[in-house]
């Protein structure tokens, strides 16, 4: 009998510390960073630990009703990792995974077999590590490199253009002034040929200008030639006013925040981006005249209306029928709305679906077509407004009534800080 | 006949010199215009010719525009040098705020570049001191408190000073806040902006470019000792808040539309900036003539005219003209003193001033000369004489305030 309680008691002893590694090994599971999710021979999932729940949203039952199968936004990648498994290879790559509410993410993948006592398959453990804030910045900064060197060259060719325009303004300004000269003299000629006429001088010479005149058709000229004159000097200062916009725009940031006349900033903005909507839209704007200088980093504050105007006017293609000439409404208007200066741009497309509303924000979220978005602009002005000013990016939409995205940035300098701190 | 006034402009792009040639064809009979295709080219013709201002390219190859315009500013002291540019570079920009009056940006408008020749050459009328002119033209800055002139210098150096705190030093002197308002109305640092205090144009010019002009190009100065003996800074730059405030009190009262009111406090705050230029460019004489005015107990106006042959309002006028300021400011600035001498149609930033002036000087210590007197029958041909008591109590009420504060 003592020997059976001896053993007993060495058996529990033994029951009490493998039970305590258990608990430790699933304690550290539970704590460890990456998602980790452990399944069976079959492929039933037997545990994931926290870091996975909160990754993907599952508890343990949800994914087991789902099947494993449903993480994978890419079903060919899921099968060949577990053909890898079958063969006791592990896998690891980058793969696309889906979270429960269905959204698409970026991530490090690690599978591994987990041999059983006769070394077959016994299991897989998957260890998943979310690169979406790494990809976000990668493309954040990529994209800032892009336009930065944009910029550059943006501002180097305004800075080109600058020279041509302006000898080409000077010429036009003296032609004009210089065909005024040149038709008066003309009219004196004319007297000077009819008082000829009238006193019977050289009558071959005087029909020989007559038909110069008329060859010449001098009429038209005294008309025509002036409204050319000026319609190519507006399309000079139409010039110059882009190529000055191009160079507000393009503005290269310092990374400190300058006072800036937001209006105008604005109206540079949209003349930038006019290829953008003109085909599209309208644009209606509304400055705030008692709108004060706004503390802000002008390059991300452009760059952001900018974002929001191109939307509104893929918002309204989208909703233009095919082959209608028909234009939408983009409104832009600024209001002084302390503490905020606010900025609102407004369409008159379909609206944003409820369903999608909460996710405009999200990194790679996009309705474009492939090609057409990187689904960065909004998530890109979402970062700039609110966490670099301190301000906030709103939107009120209803479908089939148009979206209006509401910036507001701090005016004082104090709410600015705050908000960093 | 009127004298015709003398214009050379230098590009290195033979195209825009024809350009300008031809569009200004116009003036041939006002304006004398040379061209040259190079700085050397432009000092050759220099050597020979007066001209009254130089028009010139910044970047152009051998020397540059910066170069050229030093060179003028020290030859030729009573040439306006005016940039004409295309370029956008801010370290371009930067090393030519202390040579260049007013810069112009490519491609600038005919009608603008004949109204700014036009401008700067009539300033000549104001003030007619040869000596004065040039010296005043020569001045690349003008001297601030050596307190705070230290301030901001320290400031500027540390990395983690805010945009907020250089605003409160510079709005706290006369030749600082000149200068920045200067930079901040004009086309050097992109579109030009209606700012209406210093702390705007500080705010508009942005903390990078503001810790450049300080470091780097140096268009702050300090008063050297000399003149230090025989002017106090610290009082003008108190009796020049004084003015700026009840300036704009009394533009707010007569209900007058915000640009008079911007310009009736501007014209306030830099009415007496020419004693600032007197101070460093004559520092003995000037100091010598103040000591003339408190000896004789005169107004320091008069014993600027008697000894200098031309005052401090006209020299402050002169200088802002020249940095590009406002037409009312230069008018209120150039009249201070003697409003009924300038073209007027009413109530304006000059009348402001005059008074505001002149009820400052009333509540001065006497440690200056005597005060300026009020010209009542300005007043009354723009029978505004009533108002007089209005404004004086609104200024006493002003003073208590600030004086508590």
């Amino acid at each position: 009998m003592s020997g059976h309680s001896t053993e007993l008691a060495r058996l529990q002893h033994e029951l009490a510390v493998t039970r305590n590694e258990l608990s430790r090994l699933q304690a550290a599971l539970d704590g460890a960073f990456d998602a980790v999710l452990i399944t069976d021979s079959s492929g039933q999932v037997d545990y994931v630990n926290s870091a996975f729940g909160a990754l993907f949203g599952h508890t343990l039952d949800s994914l087991r009703k789902s099947g494993l199968d449903s993480i994978h936004s890419d079903s060919a990648a899921a099968r060949s990792i577990w053909a890898a498994i079958q063969r006791l290879e592990q896998w690891s790559g980058k793969v696309q995974l889906r979270t429960q509410a269905g959204r698409d993410f970026p991530a490090d993948l690690h599978a591994a077999p987990i041999p059983s006592k006769d070394l077959k398959m016994g299991g897989m453990l998957l260890c998943v590590k979310d690169l979406t804030a790494l990809k976000t910045m990668e493309r954040q900064l990529l994209q800032a490199q892009k336009l930065q060197s944009i910029g550059q060259l943006a501002s180097g060719i305004a800075h080109e253009l600058n020279t041509p325009t302006q000898y080409v303004g000077d010429n036009l300004r003296f032609m004009d002034e210089a065909t005024a000269d040149i038709f008066q003299l003309l009219e004196a000629y004319e007297k000077l040929l009819s008082s000829a006429r009238a006193a019977g001088v050289d009558a071959d010479r005087i029909s020989a200008v007559e038909s110069a005149i008329e060859d010449a058709d001098v009429e038209y000229l005294r008309e025509e030639v002036p409204k050319a004159i000026q319609q190519a000097l507006e399309g000079t200062q139409r010039v110059t006013t882009i190529v000055q916009a191009m160079k507000e725009f393009s503005h290269p940031g310092t990374g400190q925040k300058q006072a800036i006349d937001l209006s105008h900033a604005i109206r540079s903005t949209i003349t930038v981006a006019t290829n953008r909507w003109k085909y599209a839209a309208k644009m209606e704007v509304d400055f705030d005249p008692d709108l004060p200088a706004v503390p802000c980093l002008a390059g991300e504050v452009n760059q952001t209306v900018l974002n929001l105007i191109v939307n509104a006017a893929d918002a309204i293609v989208e909703a233009i029928p095919e082959g209608s000439t028909e234009l939408g409404l983009i409104k832009v208007t600024t209001k002084h709305n302390a503490p905020w200066a606010e900025i609102r741009i407004q369409d008159s497309g379909p609206g944003i679906p409820k369903e999608i509303q909460d996710r405009v924000f999200d990194p790679f979220f996009t309705t474009k077509k492939v090609g057409e978005g990187s689904g960065q602009g909004l998530a890109i002005s979402y970062v700039a407004i609110v966490e670099k000013h301190g301000g906030t990016l709103t939107f009120e939409s209803e479908e089939g009534q148009g979206t209006t995205f509401i910036i507001r940035l701090p005016l004082s300098p104090s709410e600015q800080s705050a908000a960093a701190a | 006949m009127k004298e015709k006034r003398r214009i050379l402009f230098v590009d290195d792009e033979p195209k825009v010199l024809e350009g300008i040639r031809r569009m200004l064809r116009c003036l041939r009979k006002e304006w004398d215009m040379s061209f040259a295709g190079g700085g050397q080219e432009a000092l050759d013709i220099l050597a020979d010719n007066h001209m009254d201002v130089v028009v010139s390219d910044m970047r152009m190859p051998g020397m540059t525009g910066v170069e050229l315009l030093t060179q003028v500013k020290e030859r030729y002291p009573t040439t306006v040098r005016i940039a004409l540019s295309g370029q956008a570079s801010q370290d371009i920009v930067l090393r030519c705020t202390g040579p260049v009056h007013q810069y112009l940006l490519k491609p600038t408008d005919a009608g603008v570049l004949k109204s700014t020749v036009e401008r700067v050459c009539m300033l000549k009328e104001i003030l007619s001191v040869d000596r004065l002119r040039g010296l005043t033209t020569q001045l690349e800055s003008l001297p601030s408190m050596p307190a705070l002139y230290a301030e901001l210098q320290t400031q500027s150096e540390s990395a983690s000073v805010s945009l907020e705190t250089l605003s409160r030093v510079i709005s706290q002197d006369l030749a600082m806040s000149a200068k920045v308002l200067q930079l901040a109305n004009s086309a050097f640092f992109g579109s030009p902006r209606r700012v209406s205090s210093p702390a705007d144009a500080v705010a508009h010019l942005g903390l990078e470019t503001v810790k450049a002009l300080v470091l780097s190009v140096q268009v702050f100065s300090q008063l050297d000792d000399n003149a230090r003996k025989t002017f106090s800074l610290d009082h003008l730059w108190k009796h020049s808040l004084a003015v700026a405030s009840a300036s704009r009190q009394i533009a707010i009262s007569e209900e007058m539309d915000q640009e008079v009111v911007d310009h009736a406090f501007l014209a306030g705050l830099l009415h007496d900036v020419g004693k600032l230029a007197l101070a460093v460019i004559l520092p003995e004489e000037y100091g010598s003539t103040l000591q003339h005015a408190l000896t004789q107990g005169i107004e320091t106006h008069k014993a600027e005219t008697d000894r200098l042959g031309a005052t401090h309002a006209e020299v402050g006028a002169y200088l802002l003209g020249l940095w590009g300021y406002a037409d009312p400011i230069i008018q209120a600035v150039a009249y201070h003193h003697r409003p009924a001498a300038a073209v007027s149609e009413g109530f304006d930033a000059l009348t402001a001033a005059h008074v505001a002036n002149a009820l400052a000087g009333e509540s001065d210590p006497p440690s200056s000369s005597a005060p300026s007197r009020i010209d009542r029958d300005y007043l009354e041909q723009l029978g505004l004489v009533e108002r007089l008591e209005m404004w004086s109590d609104a200024f006493s009420q002003n003073d208590q305030t600030r004086e508590a504060s």
